[in-house]
């Protein structure tokens, strides 16, 4: 194998340069694509780590094994336990009330920050930059400082009973979602900003200039020419929040463990707790296998109905 | 050209090499070692010093493989699933009930009876109460390590007597001081909700002086019967009616204990009382000395008039355990080690980082090995409970198997804050998972 590989790199290697001495540094510009080989090692690397184990949780899920010994077979038995599991449901409405209030937060947010920020003024920049950081910080390191600031005794309730009442934050399923939803609108609403402003940035400046001459105010602007010109970007965000929101974790595990109770527990931390506090893991792939299908089902859909597909241009009427 | 070739190689060098990482533990494994895996948390020093001590002497060497105390159980999990392995440890740290019995009806871990037969110090010189709670289907699967931790009710000394309150001798007297305490403006007791277990405290104690610890057992052991017992209901009553009445305050389930805002509260003299493993003593000595020389008070919890149980027994975690891999090449060096643990110098060490060990000569050896005043009245009062405490209940799993745990600890935090009622939760504690 190492031999064959290194005879048909030398071969492209020859065959490339006798057409044409490429300059040191720039061998590849404007020249052949490099051989397929090069991709083996990233193509054998997500084939072990994202392919495989996928087939394996799938077979998983047929089995009865808590990490120890043998599985043992167990049919169709984890599978019948899911459609009876009330605490799935439970999860699954858990799951889409965080990841609908969290577009419905995040992107209306990202957008007009996005569109303020594409400015060119100096001051944008600085502030740009600040109010980047939260996106840079870890999102383990980000739910504790937030679950330390929202400390009934020690931290802001204690001080702002006026917004807070009595400070039971995490006590309340309303109000600890609320925190939920807060969090990641910090964490990231940078990052979806920071999407639409590379795309408000492309809009030619024509559309607006012919859009001023016409008459067009800065608001009817945002919504007749920003808006529609920044629609992939839209759906690009609006997938990573889907895909995102459904395998939403960290901030969970950190803030409420899932609680008060199962309150605010998704489907994704329920697979977490089956597998790794109950040791259950044939019952945890299953859930592991429905998530996937799910996330995958909704991303094609969103995909064929925005049409995200056929990557029109947006550039239209120029 | 030299330069694309070379590119091609590295890459192909460096794939192979991150393949053979897998494979590197057995490379270096050296085959007259035993190694000891254990949980990288503060108290792992003791077990540091233990192998230093260890491979003074000994011809099979001893390697402490350290693993950060949250991933720990998954960790051993994984490299216990093929106990044959070059990468799965010799002797691995325990945990009683639901773990210790998964580990040995799994057949990975070894029954020690024989070596204890052979050398009856290896059971001798533990609290026959402790090394039991090692016992799977009769025999033996664990040598206690690391401190005992029942659970106990500490207190504010300044707070109470701020408040007029002399620490409580009755369940009565202790209702009155939190009462005194509400009417103060104060928590009467300082609770971690949030992490649930500080909730299960509560729910055990109550529950081992309401029902006594044979009907507790049996609820364990798969009774479901008795979970709806007119005892259990008796015990739910008295929960609820002490969270009625405002003693933990409203806010219990967003504070937590691992963070250190429920000791906080009781260091800051922001509460009265926090019912906690005797662990709790070290973190109040770590996070606000002064206030644990001279304001930390601490009790078992006070009697409840006329019920079954024995206001001395106690509850918690009674330690953890070395267990040993069954296919460990050298039996003979891994009992050498565990029996370091009853060696004078392992309970001096532990001794004097704040931990009781299991051991029949701890309690003779506080006055003489630890200097700190506070520290030794603690230990000393810990090892003086546990020898008076006819029964040391273990923490609850019921059914003896991990899987309860998160579903019992979920309704019992809603129960707790009133959003389930008792039929709600003795029927979710009925249908807890048996396997």
């Amino acid at each position: 194998m190492a031999t064959k590989r290194n005879s048909s790199e030398m071969q492209t290697g020859n065959a490339e340069g006798q057409v044409r001495r490429p300059k040191k540094g720039a061998s590849f510009v404007g020249g052949a694509r490099p051989s397929g080989l090069w991709a083996v090692p990233a193509a054998v690397f997500f084939f072990i780590f994202g392919i495989l184990p996928l087939f394996i949780v799938v077979g998983l899920s047929f089995f009865k094994w808590n990490g120890l010994g043998t599985p043992q077979f167990a049919g169709g038995q984890y599978w019948a336990q899911f459609i009876h599991d009330p605490k799935v449901m439970k999860s699954v409405g858990v799951t889409l009330t965080l990841t609908i209030l969290g577009i419905v937060t995040q992107t209306p947010l990202s957008l007009l920050l996005g569109a303020w920020a594409a400015g060119r003024q100096r001051y944008r920049a600085v502030y740009t930059a600040i109010y980047f950081i939260p996106y840079l910080l870890s999102g383990t390191a980000i739910a504790v400082a937030w679950r330390a600031m929202l400390d009934p005794n020690f931290g802001m309730p204690s001080k702002m009973r006026w917004l807070f009442g009595d400070g039971n934050i995490f006590g309340n399923a309303s109000s600890a979602i609320a925190v939920l939803v807060f969090v990641s609108l910090w964490q990231f609403t940078p990052f979806h900003a920071l999407l639409y402003q590379g795309a408000v940035r492309a809009i030619p400046k024509t559309l607006y200039e012919a859009a001023s001459i016409d008459g067009a105010g800065r608001i009817r602007q945002f919504f007749c020419i920003t808006i529609p010109q920044v629609r992939n970007t839209l759906i690009t965000s609006l997938l990573f929040q889907v895909v995102g929101g459904l395998t939403a974790f960290d901030a969970i595990l950190v803030l409420t463990k899932g609680g008060p109770g199962t309150d605010t527990q998704n489907t994704a931390y329920y697979m977490y707790s089956t597998a790794f506090k109950a040791y259950n893991y044939g019952y945890s792939s299953v859930i592991a296998v429905v998530l996937i299908v799910i996330a995958t089902i909704l991303s094609l859909v969103m995909v064929k109905v925005s049409g995200y597909d056929k990557m029109r241009s947006e550039l239209e009427g120029i | 050209m030299k330069m694309k070739r070379f590119v091609a190689a590295a890459i192909a060098a460096v794939s192979c090499l991150s393949f053979a990482a897998c494979g590197s533990d057995t490379a270096s494994k050296d085959e007259n070692v035993i190694h000891i895996m254990s949980s990288g948390d503060s108290s792992a020093n003791m077990e540091r010093a233990l192998v230093d001590e260890y491979n003074k002497t000994a011809d099979v060497k001893a390697v402490l493989d350290l693993v950060t105390s949250a991933d720990y159980q998954n960790k051993l999990q994984t490299v216990m699933s093929n106990p044959k392995s070059d990468s799965a440890p010799d002797i691995f740290f325990n945990w009683a009930d639901a773990l210790m019995i998964q580990y040995a009806r799994a057949d990975v871990s070894a029954p020690l009876d024989e070596y204890m037969e052979k050398d009856p110090e290896l059971k001798d010189n533990f609290l026959p109460s402790i090394l039991d709670a090692a016992k799977v289907d009769g025999k033996y699967y664990g040598i206690p390590v690391r401190g005992v931790q029942p659970i106990v009710l500490f207190y504010n000394k300044k707070v109470l007597s701020d408040n007029g309150i002399e620490a409580p001798t009755t369940f009565d007297e202790f209702c009155d001081a939190c009462e005194k305490l509400k009417s103060a403006g104060l928590t009467p007791i300082a609770l971690g909700g949030g992490d649930q277990w500080p909730t299960l405290n509560w729910y055990s104690v109550i529950y081992q002086q309401v029902m006594g610890n044979d009907d507790v057992q049996k609820m364990m052991d798969g009774g479901v019967d008795e979970w709806s017992s007119p005892k259990s209901k008796k015990a739910l009553e008295i929960i609820r009616d002490m969270v009625e009445k405002g003693y933990f305050g409203t806010t219990y389930d967003s504070v937590k204990h691992t963070d250190g805002a429920a000791p906080a509260l009781l260091e800051q003299g922001k509460a009265g009382f926090e019912l906690m493993g005797s662990f709790g003593y070290s973190g109040h000595k770590a996070a606000a000395p002064e206030f644990t020389n001279d304001d930390l008070g601490y009790m078992v919890f006070p009697p409840i008039d006329g019920v079954k149980g024995d206001a001395k027994d106690l509850v918690g975690n009674p330690c953890n355990y070395f267990s040993m891999n069954k296919y460990t090449k050298h039996p003979e060096a891994c009992v050498e080690f565990l029996k370091m643990l009853y060696s004078d110098k392992c309970v001096e060490d532990q001794l004097k980082a704040g931990n009781l060990p299991a051991t029949t000569n701890a309690s003779e050896m506080v006055e003489k090995v630890v200097d700190n005043a506070s520290d030794g009245a603690f230990l000393e009062w810990e090892s003086q409970a546990l020898t008076d405490a006819p029964h040391f209940m273990i923490t609850w799993t019921p059914n003896h198997v991990s899987s309860s745990s998160q579903p019992m600890l979920d309704g019992m935090q809603q129960y707790f804050n009133g959003s389930i009622d008792m039929g709600t939760f003795i029927d979710e504690m009925k249908a807890l998972p048996t396997e």
